[in-house]
Formats: C-alpha cells, structure tokens, sequence
C-alpha cells in the first residue's frame, strides 16, 4: 500500500494537504494547478498557451498515471509540465525557423512587460507591504533569463519543492547534474538580486 | 519543507527565501482560477480523449505500417507474379503446340520427306 501523500514533497507544507490521509487526484491537481500554471507563464508568457500547458499535464496525469502510488505524483506532474514547456520552447523555435521572415513579437508589447504579465495583482500587493513588490518582479525577471536548465533544476527543486533525486529523474539527468545547475541558479540569482538582498 | 541540507548554508537561506516569495505569489485572479478548475474537471472526468489520441495514433500507425508492407511487398511480388504468368503462358504454348493437329502442308511434304530418309538409309 503506498504512503498516502505525505512525503517531503511540494506539496506537503500546504494547507491542502496537513492532513494525513491518501489525497485524491482531484485534490493534488487543485493544490498543484497553480503553480503550474505559474511556472507555464513564466516560461511561455502567454496565458493561453500557460493553460493549455496546464490541460495537458492534468490530462496526462489524470490517465496515465492515476493509478500510480500518489506519493510519485508531484514528480511526475512536474516532469509533464516541465516536458509540455520544453516542447512549447521547441515548437517555437521551429515557427521561428519556418516564418523566419515574419517580425518576432515583441516581449514588452502593448500588453505590457512579461513581468507584469506574471505577476498576479494581488500577489503584488501582499509584496509591496514587504517589499514594494520589487524582489519578486526581478526574481521573475531573473528567473525568464536563466538557461533553460538551470531554471528548471531551480524550479523542480526550490518552487515545487522536489528532492534531487526526483529532480533528477524529471530532468532526465545526473543527480550531479542537478546539483550543478541548481548551484550556477543560485548563483546567478543572487548576483541579480544582489539590491534587494541583505 | 523538503531537505535542503545538501547546499551550505548560505545557499539553504536563499533558497528558502526564494521559494517563499514565489509561492507566495502563486495567487491567479478570479477568472484564471475558475478555467483551470474547469480543465481540471474535464482532465478528471473526460476519460475518452487521451484513449482517442492514443487510438488515432494506432490507427495512423497501423495505416502506415500497412502502407510501408504493401510498398515494400508489391513490389517484389508483381514481377514473381508477371514471370510466373509468362513461364505458365509459355508452357501452355509448349503444350498446345504438341498437341495440335498437324497443318495440311506437313502431309504434303511427307512424300519428300519419305524419299530423304531412304536416300540416307541406302548411303550408310
């Protein structure tokens, strides 16, 4: 019988999940689904293709692998969505080679700054009481700029709270690897919010 | 929390305080909650639409695998198929050809033919 989903695991110091009993998938997806979405925007900045990023890995999850012990559900959860970002990065890349002729668009266009785009109004608020909300716009900003490795071993292993281990296998790599990425993260994070840092 | 014990300490409370911050910000408007909350719904109760695209892909697959078979089979069939009907065709010539009458013109030449066997029995 699987542990019921308690496990040092992203979700395991949220409110939806104090309690000790197995969640249902229904429950994960809800306490999930946010920071998914959170993380889609980030690296798309489209809110439309974040969500479709989103219904695919709910989908994914929901019947491919139900039926699978809820403990390996964060992981795996993770994994589609880092993977649905991947593919989403790689489909671009291709439109980008074939309409080659077409202008780019433009990231701080008439709907305002990807920052902006990202940063949910009222989270914003809660922060400006701290910080003016000007950590987290350059967190973010930050984080948009990382190579694409070290922002997923920072958000695998720090946002969703995964361990080396399984933040390795969603990254299909070295738990060395990780590491090495996390630390240049890390490190590169630091430098950018070297104002904002005591 | 999960174990973070494998950075130093410097990079523990970085982390740390980086995580806050964006989960602290994990909040969506109103509108952004309510559709995902509906694709979490569908993706919880619509069974049907992996197991079409998964049942599309076989049937494309299926479909292809028949096409590259067929490719690769006709092919090599049909000449097998054309010599064997030419050797089947020149066998019934062969068959026909023994088996027919013999034209009139043949009997008219018997009795020459007659004469040349006698000419060379009487030479040997």
């Amino acid at each position: 019988m699987p542990p019921p989903y308690t496990l040092a695991t992203s979700m395991a110091d949220t409110a939806e999940h104090s309690g000790s009993a197995p969640l249902s998938l229904g429950a994960f997806l809800a306490s999930s689904e946010k920071r998914a979405y959170r993380r889609a925007l980030l690296a798309t900045r489209h809110a439309d293709d974040a969500l479709d990023i989103v219904q695919d890995a709910m989908m994914q999850l929901a019947h491919r692998y139900a039926q699978r012990p809820s403990s390996e559900w964060p992981m795996l959860f993770a994994r589609i969505v880092t993977n649905g970002i991947r593919d989403w990065h790689r489909r671009q890349t291709l439109r980008r080679k074939l309409f080659f002729w077409l202008p780019a668009e433009s990231e701080d266009d008439d709907h305002g700054s990807a920052v902006e785009q990202v940063a949910d109004p009222r989270a914003r608020e809660g922060l400006q009481q701290l910080a003016n909300g000007q950590l987290l716009q350059q967190l973010q900003a930050s984080l948009a700029q990382l190579p694409a490795r070290q922002r997923e071993a920072f958000e695998l292993r720090i946002w969703e709270g995964l361990d080396v281990r399984d933040t390795a296998s969603a990254m299909a790599c070295s738990e060395g690897s990780v590491k090495t990425h996390l630390s240049r993260a890390l490190h590169r994070l630091r430098a950018d919010l070297q104002g904002y840092w005591p | 929390m999960t174990d973070l014990n494998d950075m130093d300490l410097e990079q523990q409370q970085l982390a740390r305080a980086l995580r806050n911050e964006l989960r602290a910000a994990e909040a969506v408007d109103a509108a952004t909650s309510a559709r995902l909350a509906l694709l979490r719904q569908q993706a919880l109760s619509s069974p049907r639409r992996l197991g079409k695209a998964w049942l599309s892909g076989i049937d494309g697959l299926a479909i292809t695998a028949v096409l590259v078979v067929l490719g690769i089979v006709l092919p090599q069939q049909l000449p097998q198929f054309s010599s064997g009907q030419a050797s089947d065709s020149t066998n019934s010539e062969t068959v026909e050809v023994l088996t027919e009458e013999p034209e009139p013109e043949f009997y008219q030449d018997l009795d020459m033919l007659q004469w040349l066997a006698h000419e060379s029995d009487a030479r040997v």
